[in-house]
């Protein structure tokens, strides 16, 4: 084995030392801008589940940013200020009041189910920010909160008559759609779904909603050849929902028609959103949702704490 | 501990992409519960969904499939057919969707009820499978009423 004399490995420490610092130093010259715009519209909410937002998710998401001082040291301060970027791009406490009541309780579901799944707070920050840890008392008293705000009015007319006036459209439409509509990022309706095979229910009480997920052929197979992680190539979900409409004796049916969704498996096709294609179709009109064909960030930031079960949420069951 | 803490984030900072989950319940799993049983052969009796619901005073949710007949007379929202007409309510007791809070999915299943209807003969065919194994329920009782409830079901609206 060759042997390095003292003085020439000295050497070599002192000029590793010297360098890293030099590195170092120059990497504070410049930094990243981190500001606090001004708080247009808080969230509002219960002391106890605004002091744990506060904690666990202003950070980054939120006009009211506490960087520490080892937030502000480069390289880290660069991820830190992308972290708070993406944050407040995609929910923003600071400015709650741009959302829709309907929307407002949608994220906040999901916020708990993020955390609850262990997506977030984000690992690397709750690693140093300890504090942001969210306790399963904390997680608690989001859950009590929610159900709170969340409930659906038995008999509840404006429901009845939104299903009944689609009853209506339903007898009276001609013929078939002629053109399909298209989602941004390509993937088209399919007006089949409803022939399909359904693989699973779900009473959505966070959202009043009833919803059957429906399978074709290929994920059928799958689901008898119990190959479903991952789902092979030509796989495809439609996910059907509905108001939820309730009578008083506690009797739930499925009422206006709010949305079909769709998934489809294609790993070259759809490298972005992890080999999925997504898209949703909204109202008896199937307005394809989304503005910009950035629309399936949301679709797969929803789906991504379920990475190991191939971003996919329902359970299938087999008939 | 604050030098700790910097060491740790420049430590994460190196390894951390996007960050995976290895944590779904029951990952690459079938609902397993309220699965059917093989030999039931329910895929194979060409059915398609109607309709679903939910009771919430017993906890159990439940599917309704029909023939092709009921399909069609379900899209125009007319039930007199002069095709036989087979329907299918699949029952189950509700679980909480352990992959998000918020949700309730089929757990174990409780029941089959088939009913045929002839046009013609103007009758009404009912049966009963019960249980995770689908054993026939020998017992007649309610049938009439059963039968009746599953003809007052509505079919849900699709587009």
């Amino acid at each position: 084995m060759k042997v390095i004399p003292k003085k020439a490995f000295r050497f070599y420490f002192f000029a590793f030392v010297v360098t890293g610092a030099l590195v170092f130093g120059a990497l504070q010259i410049k930094q990243p801008v981190i500001t606090n715009p001004p708080v247009t519209g808080d969230i509002q909410a219960p002391a106890e589940v605004k002091v744990i937002l506060r904690r666990a998710c202003y950070d980054c998401h939120s006009n009211e940013t506490n960087l520490r001082w080892y937030d502000k040291i480069a390289p880290v301060s660069w991820k830190v200020a992308a972290h708070i970027k993406r944050g407040r791009e995609l929910m923003n406490f600071s400015e709650w009041n741009k959302l829709a009541p309907v929307d407002q309780k949608a994220k906040l579901w999901e916020c708990l189910n993020q955390i609850n799944a262990g997506a977030m707070p984000v690992k690397d920050y709750e690693t140093v920010h300890t504090s942001s840890k969210v306790s399963e008392q904390d997680l608690n008293t989001l859950k009590n909160y929610l159900n709170t705000i969340t409930g659906i009015t038995p008999m509840d007319t404006a429901k009845l008559n939104a299903r009944d006036k689609q009853y209506e459209l339903l007898k009276n439409r001609a013929t078939a759609i002629t053109s399909l509509p298209k989602a941004l990022n390509g993937v088209e309706f399919i007006p089949d779904y409803k022939n399909w095979q359904a693989i699973s229910t779900t009473e959505r009480f966070d959202n009043g909603t009833m919803r059957v997920i429906f399978g074709n052929e290929v994920a059928v197979k799958a689901i008898k050849d119990h190959q479903i992680n991952p789902w092979p190539k030509g796989t495809v979900f439609a996910k059907v929902a509905w108001d939820q409409v309730v009578d008083n004796n506690g009797n739930i049916t499925t009422g206006a028609f709010k949305q079909v969704e769709f998934m489809i498996k294609d790993k070259e096709k759809f490298v972005s959103t992890h080999g999925w294609g997504f898209a949703r179709f909204k109202t008896p009109k199937l307005v394809p949702y989304g503005k910009t064909v950035m629309f399936t960030n949301e679709c797969i930031n929803c789906h991504r704490p379920l990475s190991d079960n191939d971003f996919v949420f329902t359970q299938p069951i087999k008939n | 501990m604050k030098t700790v803490s910097f060491v740790l984030l420049i430590a994460s900072f190196m390894v951390s992409g996007c960050a995976d989950h290895k944590n779904t319940p029951e990952a690459g799993e079938l609902n397993a519960k309220a699965s059917l049983p093989a030999d039931f052969n329910f895929s194979k009796m060409g059915f398609k969904i109607i309709t679903s619901m939910v009771n919430k005073k017993s906890g159990t949710m439940a599917t309704l499939y029909g023939n092709d007949s009921v399909k069609a007379i379900a899209l125009v929202g007319n039930r007199k057919s002069r095709r036989t007409s087979v329907f299918a309510l699949i029952t189950w007791k509700q679980q909480a969707d352990k992959r998000w809070i918020g949700g309730n999915i089929p757990g174990d299943l409780l029941s089959v009820e088939m009913l045929k209807v002839d046009p013609d003969k103007n009758i009404g065919i009912y049966s009963r499978f019960k249980g995770a194994c689908l054993k026939v329920d020998t017992d007649t009782l309610g049938q009439n009423a059963r039968a009746k409830y599953i003809l007052s079901l509505k079919p849900s609206i699709m587009f």
